[in-house]
């Protein structure tokens, strides 16, 4: 019995983390808060892309015969969490989850998938939103429990105006005539379950990167910030939220590596998505919380876009939201532990109208 | 990484399992806190002692059978779900215990050890006094030196025992140093409470249990050989094994595992009161409670890998005793106006309600986890 990344899974993810850090700064994240309609992301946000390419990242779950990294479920959580640190303005979890996917139903764009050349935006619920949808060369659409057939498109969607609260995640809808030009994909169904869980549970990786990220930034922010003579870090009431924040992301954690191995090894489908469905619960909650005491602690600067805090915190509630919420989920394990009467059915897409 | 037991840690989970299965008492014992409950709780700590189940981790020569961390997890697992008695050894165990093999002389490992796992000694923590609680280096029970006699004497006062009317013997700290100021100049102290000059005066907790006491010392003789550790080193002792009590030891996983099970069970008998919303809230717990299962799992890895479990074991405390409340609170939803009756569930919420004060507030927690974990500024 061990849960705990090995040896490999934290040298891949520690020499991710160097290369984030120094190339996806949260200015990368702001040039592409000043371009969102754009059709071609910022050049420094392309940056990131080709330096992940050149990594292999975008071919992380492909297998090696097809040309990709032939890595696991648990390497993608380890990886996931670490661009959650950095909150990269690109479709990066759509891409390395639709990368295998679309590699073995459509052999001809296995190597440009591979090597980076086509970033994939993935709307999992048909018609929905799709985020980067304008500046991605193929857009997945499909995956969700409740839209399980998958169709591509080979053009990216028109941008339509619509305004996401994450600007650097700019979304738009897949018209329905252009839904309808759309190519099915022949995907065994184990192929979109697994397709679907790892959407879920790379976001709620990335859920606890963004979570850590903004515990560090108050960390140090309240360290530094005096008022009355003394850190305001050193209040209790600043403590003890801080603290929670704290406790709440360190036991999603744990969850979200075991549902990892669960994807890999648990043979009861059903025990596989409870495991899932509970590991975005738990990461969604603490990033959601994570959220509201750092901008709290940071008091009025954190309340500004000047300040980088809210470049995490709106990504965090824009994962939060995707992929399933943790209404959803928590129905989803609800059903699982036997709780919830048969009549009572909560869909991915049971969700307000958007206008 | 792999969530899969192995092949001899299933086999000792069956042995166990069949063990309980035969032996746990068909009608649950009055509670551990009343004199006949408590005499009846020894009963049981010697049934397991005779099965070498009373301290699975600790080395056959002191009653134990060597288990390894897991399989201690896999125990409390069974134990839990088989429902057996409270342990009423458990502050000796896990509290006094771990001290014992780290600072404890061989002599004293084989005089105390052998007869805690037998439960022939029963162990109390003389932690807290009047003035000392939150703030244990405020201690003020003095003990002074006796040359001719080989030891101290010890005057003063402990308060907040747990079982402390029932139990045989009591460790604390008391300050050795005259001239030591807070946590210098205090020593790690082993005490019958039969010996001459202790009164105990039991009291009654909120939940009804009288086994709380006060604990007098009155010129209390304690020769040299029951100093743990060195004189004047009790605080580095006591802190040493802080963590274990804050944090793992104390509050197995599988406690919870099964508490949600029966919170589960209480909400099938009473489908006509279980609305969605509480559902949704059982649903919530149980998340919690396997959330909290994960983060053993994962700490009992580290501490496998040879990481030490310090502050962290402040984040198991807060976690582990803020779930027990919202369980319970659960449960009194569902049981409605039966939750004004005096019963199973009614006791444990009230006893819930104690875990967030007990083995260091929650209060203390936080200020740890914030200072040492995420290293605010003090």
């Amino acid at each position: 019995m061990r849960l705990a990344l090995n040896e490999d899974h934290r040298q891949l993810a520690d020499a991710v983390r160097d290369v984030l850090e120094n190339e996806c700064s949260p200015q990368v994240i702001r040039a592409a808060w000043a371009t969102p309609g754009s059709r071609v992301p910022a050049e420094p946000v392309l940056h990131v892309w080709r330096v992940l390419a050149d990594l292999g990242v975008p071919g992380l779950l492909v297998p090696e015969r097809l040309g990709g990294l032939g890595l696991d479920d648990i390497y993608l959580v380890a990886l996931m969490e670490e661009f959650g640190r950095v909150a990269p303005p690109l479709p990066v979890l759509e891409t390395i989850c639709a990368a295998p996917v679309i590699a073995e139903a459509r052999a001809e764009y296995a190597e440009r998938l591979v090597s980076g050349d086509i970033r994939v935006a993935w709307a999992p619920d048909r018609q929905r939103l799709v985020p980067w949808g304008a500046q991605a060369s193929l857009i997945l659409l499909g995956g969700s429990p409740a839209s399980r057939q998958l169709a591509l498109l080979d053009e990216p969607l028109a941008p339509d105006g619509t305004v996401a609260v994450d600007r650097a995640r700019p979304v738009v809808r897949c018209p329905r005539h252009v839904e309808q030009r759309a190519a099915t994909l022949a995907v065994s169904s184990v192929k979109v379950d697994q397709l679907w869980l790892r959407g879920v549970l790379g976001s709620a990786a990335q859920l606890i990167g963004l979570a850590r990220r903004m515990i560090e930034m108050t960390v140090g922010y309240v360290s530094g910030r005096t008022q009355f003579g003394v850190p305001v870090g050193s209040f209790q009431a600043v403590k003890h939220a801080l603290a929670d924040a704290h406790i709440a992301v360190e036991f999603a954690r744990p969850a979200v590596l075991a549902a990892a191995w669960s994807l890999m090894h648990e043979e009861d489908p059903s025990l596989v998505a409870r495991d899932v469905s509970m590991a975005k619960v738990l990461s969604g909650r603490a990033a959601i919380r994570t959220a509201r005491t750092a901008i709290q602690c940071h008091g009025g600067v954190g309340y500004t876009t000047e300040y980088d805090l809210h470049l995490f915190a709106k990504r965090a509630w824009a994962l939060d939201a995707s992929f399933g919420t943790a209404r959803y989920h928590r129905d989803l394990v609800a059903r699982a532990i036997g709780l919830t009467p048969e009549d009572h059915v909560s869909s991915a897409d049971s969700t307000v109208e958007i206008r | 990484m792999d969530l899969r037991y192995t092949d001899k840690e299933k086999a000792f989970r069956a042995e166990v399992r069949d063990w309980l299965a035969a032996n746990v008492p068909r009608k649950p014992l009055p509670s551990g806190d009343t004199p006949e409950g408590f005499a009846r709780h020894v009963e049981w700590e010697k049934k397991l002692y005779s099965a070498r189940l009373s301290a699975v981790s600790w080395p056959r020569e002191f009653g134990g059978r060597g288990a390894s961390l897991w399989e201690w997890l896999i125990f409390e697992e069974e134990y839990y779900r088989a429902d057996a008695p409270n342990r009423v050894t458990q502050n000796g165990i896990f509290l006094l215990a771990p001290a014992v093999f780290e600072f404890g002389t061989p002599e004293q490992q084989r005089r105390i050890l052998p007869r805690m796992a037998a439960a022939e000694d029963l162990w109390a923590q003389g932690w807290s006094e009047p003035d000392a609680g939150s703030d244990l280096a405020a201690v003020r029970s003095r003990a002074t030196r006796d040359d001719a006699a080989g030891g101290w004497r010890v005057s003063g006062q402990k308060i907040w025992v747990t079982r402390g009317a029932f139990c045989t013997h009591l460790f604390g700290l008391f300050r050795t140093d005259p001239h030591g100021q807070r946590h210098r100049g205090l020593s790690y102290l082993l005490i019958p409470l039969d010996a001459p000059g202790v009164t105990v005066r039991p009291f009654e907790r909120l939940d009804g249990d009288p086994g709380f006491a006060e604990v007098f010392f009155d010129d209390v003789f304690v020769p040299d050989c029951d100093v743990l550790g060195d004189v004047n080193q009790g605080w580095r002792v006591a802190m040493a094994v802080a963590g274990s009590e804050r944090g793992m030891t104390l509050r197995s996983p599988g406690r919870y595992l099964r508490a949600v099970e029966r919170l589960q069970a209480l909400a099938a008998e009473h489908p006509e009161v279980v609305s969605a919303s509480i559902r949704e809230r059982i649903a919530d717990i149980w998340m919690e409670v396997q959330a909290y299962h994960l983060f053993t799992l994962q700490q009992i890895t580290a501490i496998t890998d040879g990481e030490k479990v310090g502050a962290e074991a402040s984040l198991n405390k807060v976690f582990w005793s803020e779930l027990d409340i919202r369980l319970h609170e659960i449960a009194l939803d569902i049981l409605g106006e039966a939750a004004v009756l005096d019963a199973p569930w009614t006791r444990g919420f009230q006893f819930s309600l104690s875990g967030t004060i007990y083995a260091g507030t929650n209060e203390i927690q936080r200020n740890i986890i914030a200072e040492r974990l995420l290293g605010l500024p003090r």
